[in-house]
């Protein structure tokens, strides 16, 4: 019916297909039909191109075609179709690796870090090592407040441990372990009522920098710190028992330095309340006997309190000491025949306190300085292979004592 | 377009060639001129979207420019040029973003019935639209996006365009039987989709 329509078909062919078309109602209502869309085809508004169709024909040739097709495969749509789950998956996948991308690197890094530290303490003394020497004086001074710090054995020896807190970061941190009870003492000095109890046996370090430079005691300049030295050594130098007339001299004192160690274990146990309690139960005895001698020797006037008053009486006594000062003339002329520089000095007016001589001495002098020192008084010689070796500047604090009773 | 026309005509895009391949880059504008229209409106009665049209027809005369030197005048530039525009529309209608496009409304019909109509594109002209003939257009162009990718080229090319069978059998590369029995079940879909109203 199409080719006869569109007149494809021959003539005798159209010819039966009209005779046809006569009789069947059925291919007349095609053939209408047929005739109707194709006058609708042609009649379908032609559809034209927009005016500057040729410009932008002509724009798109200049444009480049390896640019255009990039872009092209960039933003369409892919041709194949991804399932959600395996998107899931992947996702997922993806997330997990980069939290442990992002985990471990931290883990790694904790031991270097470490390492690092170590190696840094070792060459020179770090910051952390200073903070740590000087919680560590801070314990001294705490030591030092009262007369526990009386090598009166070997125990007490030991307890007060030389101290090599520089060397390393890991040996400075075991120390500070160690030192446990110095954060104790630590926080003593930071509680005011403790530092109430502190400075009723002693005055607080500025009052006794004070102290010193009215009294005997005579301060060298000190040298800055780090200033050739490497290792930091402080020696307990006791002096020999035998001095008999000193014993005498020294008898209030050493009483109170007996009772000491059982006080100073009381104080960082107890409360600072509690401690204090203890203090003057303990001291007021002795207060009310020399009562009379501390209108006498009242010269040190700053020190608040009736208790440290009667400390300053002792104190008088105290000061006569020719034995330490003697060995401490001694350690001097030591620290001079041995090569040594000597940084301070400290003869305080206190009883129960050492004199203390500070040098420099060298590395490879360190064992004869000790030897010496030894022969005079008895002393702990700390670890000091590393300092021989290695030729350095050793910088020791001594410390010398009266033995106690 | 008796024969001697159509002659004259191929001649007249031979020499259009000639000169472009020579250098002219004017002949190209030339050829360009002569063809956007028919070639814009096979694009649009094969895609039903104007924009998408444009994009396609641009393309196509871009691919004339670039392979111009490729043309070896064993058939016509009409010819060669509409096999070009046709291949370019399929590629688009097998594109996953051309179908993605396409919002399909149910034209005449009970959605439970199997054969009760077509899908047709809504494009989204108001249905109270004054004029009939706008009306009839877009209803038509509706039925002919409903049809399949074949048949619809071929009633393009041949109900439309008015191509000749042979012609269509060239650039289609399918034989003309099977152009004439494509066309056939085209026009009868159509009548099928557009019933009562033509």
């Amino acid at each position: 019916m199409q080719d006869y329509i569109e007149g494809e078909l021959d003539q005798v062919t159209a010819q039966g297909v009209a005779q046809h078309l006569q009789s069947c109602s059925r291919c007349i209502k095609e053939l209408e039909y047929l005739k109707k869309h194709l006058s609708y085809m042609k009649d379908l508004e032609t559809v034209r191109a927009p005016k500057d169709f040729l410009e932008r024909v002509h724009r798109r040739i200049e444009e480049s075609p390896e640019e255009r097709r990039f872009f092209h495969t960039l933003f369409s749509p892919l041709r194949f179709k991804i399932p959600l789950e395996l998107s899931a998956v992947a996702a997922m996948v993806i997330a997990i690796i980069f939290v442990l991308q992002v985990t471990r690197p931290v883990k790694r890094q904790e031991p270097v870090a470490v390492e690092k530290k170590a190696e840094i303490a070792e060459a020179l003394p770090s910051e952390k090592a200073k903070s740590e020497e000087a919680k560590a004086e801070k314990l001294e001074h705490v030591q030092e407040a009262k007369p526990s710090e009386y090598p009166a054995s070997e125990s007490t020896l030991q307890a007060k441990k030389i101290k090599p807190a520089e060397k390393t970061v890991p040996e400075s941190i075991s120390q500070t372990k160690e030192l446990q009870p110095s954060e104790g003492a630590a926080a003593l000095e930071e509680s005011p009522a403790e530092r109430t109890a502190v400075s009723s046996e002693r005055p607080s370090a500025p009052e006794r920098k004070g102290e010193s430079k009215a009294g005997s005691a005579e301060a060298l300049p000190e040298e800055p710190a780090g200033s050739g030295s490497v290792m930091d050594f402080t020696v307990v130098m006791v002096l020999p028992g035998e001095m008999k007339d000193k014993e005498e001299t020294m008898k209030k004192t050493s009483s109170a330095a007996a009772r000491a160690p059982a006080e100073y274990d009381r104080v960082l146990s107890s409360t600072p309340a509690e401690a204090l309690e203890g203090e003057e139960e303990t001291y007021r005895p002795e207060q009310a006997e020399k009562a009379s001698e501390r209108e006498k020797t009242a010269t040190v006037s700053k020190i608040k309190g009736e208790k440290s008053t009667g400390i300053q009486a002792e104190k008088a006594e105290a000061t006569e000491n020719p034995a330490l000062e003697k060995a401490a003339e001694y350690v001097v002329g030591l620290v001079q025949s041995e090569g040594g520089v000597l940084v301070a000095k400290s003869f305080p007016n206190i009883p129960g306190q050492p004199f203390v001589v500070t040098a420099d001495i060298p590395g490879s002098h360190i064992n004869s300085f000790f030897d010496q020192l030894g022969s005079y008084g008895k002393i702990q010689v700390p670890p000091n292979d590393e300092a021989e070796k290695k030729a350095i500047t050793v910088r020791i604090r001594i410390e010398i004592r009266l033995p106690v009773r | 377009m008796d024969k001697e026309n159509i002659l004259e005509e191929s001649e007249t895009d031979a020499d259009a060639i000639r000169d472009f391949l020579d250098g002219k880059r004017s002949a190209f504008d030339t050829l360009v001129m002569k063809y956007q229209d028919r070639v814009f409106n096979i694009c649009y009665r094969m895609l039903g979207d104007y924009d998408e049209s444009d994009d396609c027809a641009q393309d196509v005369f871009v691919r004339v420019y670039r392979s111009l030197g490729k043309f070896r005048f064993e058939s016509k530039f009409s010819t060669w040029l509409y096999r070009i525009t046709v291949n370019s529309c399929k590629n688009r209608l097998a594109s996953v973003s051309h179908r993605r496009n396409r919002s399909m409304v149910r034209l005449n019909g009970d959605p439970d019935s199997e054969v009760s109509g077509i899908d047709i594109r809504d494009n989204g002209a108001s249905p109270s639209n004054a004029f009939e003939k706008k009306e009839m257009n877009r209803l038509i162009q509706s039925a002919i996006q409903s049809l399949p990718e074949a048949q619809r080229m071929v009633v393009v090319l041949r109900d439309i365009e008015g191509l000749p069978y042979d012609e269509i059998s060239k650039l289609s590369g399918l034989n003309p039987g099977t152009v004439k029995s494509k066309l056939a079940r085209a026009r009868r879909r159509l009548r099928d989709a557009l019933k009562g109203m033509v």
